[in-house]
């Protein structure tokens, strides 16, 4: 056992034992609470399920759906869960719905260890501070029941897997750009790929790559892009609109397999993505390019929310799940996809070093990775798009936000789609 | 030519008359063959253009359908119009009816168009399904058990209200009013903590102040129901904070009757009601985001699936018409080429049939003229096959055997015309002269008489008697070349050797007489023929060669030899005597040709010897002989001599 393994094992032993420390009351528990997660399939995967049950001795039911459908589930039916993963612009609905409940912060064994990106909305000190709803504007309770950034003792959601998203590019047929300088939004709005561009099908994400991109074609500016007045939902709307009856868009795609299908039919050769579809199509042979632009990435933040009706046994449950997640094992299990948890040096013993230095540190591949699938998910040598974990998050545009005029969008959306 | 030729030689005339009818009839059917595999060709293509059509025009009402779909699924949502919703669910059937009735495209290559467009209709509906449970749960919520809570909340706050009217007023606890409290009796639906209620740590109200409060509670309870049924006209979000601050407002003044009944049920009904509200704008949220999010999506891309249908069909009806196109010029080109090709054959083949037929006639005709006009040259043209034609021909053939027959009967007649005239001129000529002489004599003879000179005239009587028995001689002679032919003229094989050798014996005393040798040379052929006449033919010549030959060197001789070819005896008789100048040698043959007169002689002995020969299909010449003299050549027949 060299130095770097046995560092690696004792990490590993270390993080077990206070993942054991974290669940006290569960040692205790007579019997052996059930506890329902709803979610997305991002985080919902069966090896973290068998692995939670595993390592917390309860069980866990999860059930995985579509953003709408389980958001809807979510806001109106708080017995429907005990925890409910999502994203961040989820937040305002649900904490309005009334369907969840604060987390006690007091009760998160690594809530000291969670990164000022989820507390502050920045990654360091010269990181953009994104418009829209960073995840400190949303995460503390304040006294009148309000969600702010002025930190309390109780949390709306628990910080842990975060991304950013851009467009990805078919580099066979649109040039090469440099990342952060002249990789641009505006390409979704080139005359050159006029017919071949879609975008994401959900007006709280795709709204704001549109507005991205016409603001970097300098076509109108906003006021706070994170909040549009209707006037500026008007003033986007009629711009996209007039560009879709052109022709100039594809359409919408509405699932990462859509999305795959459609850059891999050659329909498209740009477009809003996510970050698992561009390595589908890497992995089919499509030489599919994770834009960094130099206006700054769309992020994201996945939320852990409690129910309003998780009680008792349950909610001890609950918290030992939110526990375990932050406990390493989940962080690096996620990070084989892309994606960041918010206390990265607690999943670092779980990772090697080669994948701790792709993933986080932005540095070419010091042998092949492989993705949560088992198979090589990345080459030797291969450099992630967008660099290291604090690159990316410095910068940063706008965070995937319910905006004010959330309804009003969705109309403008509907004409938008129809055009 | 060569076809010809060969049905001429192979192929009979009713058997080429049949062909010609049936290789016709073959073309005609091939040509009707042609016709019929282009118009099937056309008609299948006409069925795929007709087949494509009738989709086009489905997929043109597929996209109507699906923008009418929306249209009609819109005004559900925001009219709430169920027929709307009824009418989503009768056009998506039809649009699913549709779809199954474009399974057969994909053979060209659109099943997974089809299939995909199946698959968006299919989301659009279960989105709509889905959208319709919401609408019909926000619908329960907001007529039904908002409503329920709304009166109930009012109910409970004027029964506060009035049993605080009934209780006496306590004085001497009365804190301080709110600033604003008297302001405005129906406050707007301030947030919580922005001068509402007084806190809950500030007790012991007075009546007025609870009086106040409850009249406020209506009021934000009218508020409430005002900015949430704005919400949900209006889907404005700002109404929805509106509603929560004005329940906020009267949990808060509800603080003001702590402690009574109806104070804890209205906080319990204002709980169920304010999740009553939030859970209705949860499913209002829902639904439109299904709607215009969703549904939207999915109807784009049906639309999309559908046009990209069309855009398939509309390139395959194209490239179908293009084939169609293509397939009318080529088959148009090919039956006119077929067309003409066969026509070209069966005129071919027609003219090949009528020349077998008419070049037979033809040449057969001509013949026919030529053997009418008496021709015996004209060609038989060749017909080997027994039919009309071959009866026709053999026909022919006997016309001309005739004719040869009639030609060879008319020159034997000639010639015996001419050879009569010539023997009447010849006969009439050298029996004239003895008569002159005759004639003169008897003149000098009476003119002596007359004078008593009958001595004298005696003596010419004597030149009368030679002159009478000189025509006498010519009378005979005559007779007996008319014999030749005619009578004793049997035939038989007859040995020349011995013949001759008899007539050498029977000549002796006249050769030995004239000095003159006859030999013959041995091996002489058999020959068949009249012995007596072919006796007569060496006798002539024998007294001929008598009567010229004069060689006082050699001394007389006559030779006579022979050698055969294929086809005849030739028989030699050469002598050795002056010979015959090559203009006279076929003169000599001539009736009364002398080439002396002053020999005695009739002339008419070769001629015999000619007309002998010419009965025995033989011939006589006079030749030249090597050295001098005279060679008599003889041809006879050999298939003749054989004949015995």
């Amino acid at each position: 056992m060299n130095r770097r393994t046995f560092l690696q094992h004792s990490g590993k032993i270390g993080a077990a034992a206070l993942a054991a420390a974290a669940f006290p009351k569960l040692g205790k528990a007579q019997s052996r609470p059930t506890i329902k997660v709803v979610g997305t399939h991002v985080t919902l995967l069966e090896p973290i399920r068998q692995k939670a049950e595993q390592d917390l001795g309860i069980n866990i039911e999860f059930h995985p759906g579509g953003d709408a459908e389980v958001l809807l589930k979510a806001s109106t039916d708080p017995t429907a869960f005990d925890l409910y993963e999502q994203w961040s612009n989820s937040i305002k609905v649900l904490w309005q719905a009334k369907t969840i409940q604060p987390i006690n912060t007091r009760r998160l064994t690594y809530w000291e260890e969670i990164n000022s990106l989820s507390k502050t909305g920045r990654i360091s000190d010269k990181a953009k501070h994104g418009l829209g709803d960073a995840p400190d504007k949303i995460l503390f309770v304040q006294s009148d029941g309000r969600l702010d950034g002025s930190e309390t003792e109780e949390i709306s959601f628990l910080p842990y897997v975060h991304n950013v998203d851009s467009f990805g590019y078919n580099s066979s047929v649109v040039p090469k750009g440099i990342p952060y300088e002249t990789e641009s939004w505006g390409w979704l709005l080139d005359e050159r790929w006029a017919g071949k561009v879609a975008i994401v099908n959900s007006p709280e994400i795709g709204i704001f790559d549109l507005a991205l991109a016409v603001r970097a074609k300098g076509l109108m500016q906003f006021k706070d892009m994170g909040n549009m007045s209707r006037e500026e939902v008007d003033q986007l709307f009629d711009i996209i609109i007039a560009l879709k009856r052109k022709g100039h868009f594809r359409g919408m795609w509405t699932s990462v397999p859509h999305s795959v299908e459609l850059m891999a039919t050659s329909e498209v050769v740009i477009q809003s993505m996510f970050s698992p579809g561009v390595s589908a199509l890497n992995g089919m042979g499509i030489p599919c390019i994770y834009a960094a632009p130099k206006e700054g990435y769309r992020a994201w933040h996945g939320v852990m929310c409690l129910s309003r009706a998780c009680v008792d046994e349950r909610q001890e449950a609950a918290y030992a799940f939110m526990n375990w997640w932050l406990s390493g094992w989940p962080g690096a299990f996620i990070a084989r996809q892309g994606y960041y948890i918010s206390n990265p040096q607690r999943s670092k013993p779980f990772m090697s070093q080669a994948e701790w230095d792709y993933w986080y540190e932005g540095k070419p591949a010091a042998e092949p990775l492989m993705g949560t699938d088992g198979k090589i998910s990345v080459q030797l040598g291969e450099v992630r798009t967008g660099g290291s974990y604090l690159r990316r998050f410095e910068n940063i545009a706008v965070w995937n936000t319910v905006m004010d005029t959330y309804e009003y969008t969705l109309t403008k959306w509907n004409e938008f789609v129809l055009a | 030519m060569a076809v010809t030729d060969f049905l001429l030689r192979t192929v009979g005339l009713k058997k080429r008359i049949a062909l010609g009818y049936i290789v016709t009839g073959l073309v005609a059917f091939m040509i009707a063959l042609l016709s019929y595999g282009a118009f099937t060709r056309l008609a299948e293509d006409f069925r795929q253009i007709v087949h494509f059509s009738r989709h086009s025009a489905d997929n043109m009402a597929f996209a109507r359908q699906m923008t009418e779909m929306q249209r009609q699924a819109l005004i559900y949502i925001y009219e709430g119009h169920s027929s709307a919703g009824t009418q989503v669910g009768t056009i998506y059937k039809q649009m699913m009816d549709s779809i199954l009735s474009s399974q057969d495209l994909d053979r060209i290559g659109a099943g997974a168009v089809v299939e995909l467009a199946r698959r968006h209709l299919e989301a659009y509906y279960e989105a709509f399904r889905e959208v319709q449970r919401q609408r019909q749960l926000q619908d329960r919520l907001v007529r039904s058990e908002f409503r329920v809570h709304a009166t109930r909340a009012q109910q409970l706050i004027e029964e506060l209200t009035r049993q605080e009217a009934a209780q006496p007023e306590t004085p001497g606890l009365r804190p301080p009013l709110p600033e604003n409290s008297f302001l405005s009796f129906i406050p707007a639906a301030a947030p919580a903590g922005q001068g509402g209620a007084r806190p809950a740590s500030e007790q012991g109200y007075t009546e007025a102040e609870r009086m106040l409060n409850g009249a406020k509670m209506l009021a934000s309870l009218l508020q409430i129901e005002k900015n949430a049924y704005r919400y949900f006209d209006s889907y404005e979000s700002s109404f929805i904070q509106a509603a929560t601050a004005s329940l906020e407002d009267t949990r808060e003044r509800l603080q003001t009757f702590d402690g009574q009944d109806k104070a804890a049920e209205l906080k319990e009904v204002l709980e169920r009601y304010e999740i009553t509200f939030l859970e209705a704008v949860q499913r209002t949220r829902g639904y439109l985001y299904l709607i215009n999010v969703v549904m939207s999506a999915q109807a784009y891309e049906t639309i999309y699936q559908s046009n990209k249908l069309s855009a398939m069909m509309l390139h395959e009806t194209g490239r179908i018409q293009q084939e169609v196109f293509a397939h009318i010029s080529s088959r148009q080109q090919l039956l006119l080429f077929s067309t003409a090709l066969l026509l070209l054959f069966i005129a071919l083949f027609s003219y090949l049939i009528s020349r077998s037929i008419t070049l037979p006639l033809r040449r057969l005709t001509e013949t026919f003229k030529l053997l009418s006009s008496g021709s015996a040259d004209a060609e038989i043209p060749p017909y080997l096959l027994q039919d009309e034609l071959g009866d026709l021909t053999g026909s022919a053939a006997s016309f001309k055997g005739k004719n040869i027959e009639l030609l060879a009967s008319k020159k034997e007649l000639e010639r015996s015309n001419d050879e009569l005239e010539q023997f009447v001129y010849t006969v009439s000529h050298d029996l004239k002269s003895p008569i002159v002489t005759s004639m003169g004599f008897i003149g000098i003879i009476r003119k002596l008489a007359a004078q008593g000179k009958a001595e004298q005239a005696m003596g010419m009587l004597e030149k009368v008697v030679k002159a009478n028995e000189r025509m006498s001689q010519l009378i005979n002679d005559l007779l007996e070349l008319s014999r030749v032919g005619r009578i004793d003229m049997d035939k038989k094989l007859v040995d020349l050797n011995a013949l001759l050798a008899d007539f050498a014996r029977s000549q002796a005393e006249r050769l030995k007489a004239a000095t003159f040798t006859l030999i013959i040379q041995p091996n002489l052929p058999s020959l068949f023929a009249n012995e007596s006449r072919i006796l007569q033919v060496f006798e002539n010549i024998l007294s001929n060669a008598l009567k010229y030959v004069r060689n006082e060197t050699e001394g007389c001789r006559l030779e006579i030899n022979s050698y055969d070819d294929a086809q005849l005896h030739h028989i030699l008789c050469a002598d050795n005597g002056p010979g015959i100048a090559a203009e006279y040698r076929d003169k000599v043959f001539g009736l009364f040709y002398r080439l002396n007169v002053n020999i005695e002689g009739t002339g008419i002995g070769l001629a015999v010897a000619k007309k002998i020969m010419k009965f025995h299909s033989g011939d006589i010449s006079a030749e030249a002989r090597p050295g001098g003299g005279a060679v008599f050549h003889l041809t006879f027949p050999r298939a003749e001599a054989g004949q015995s």
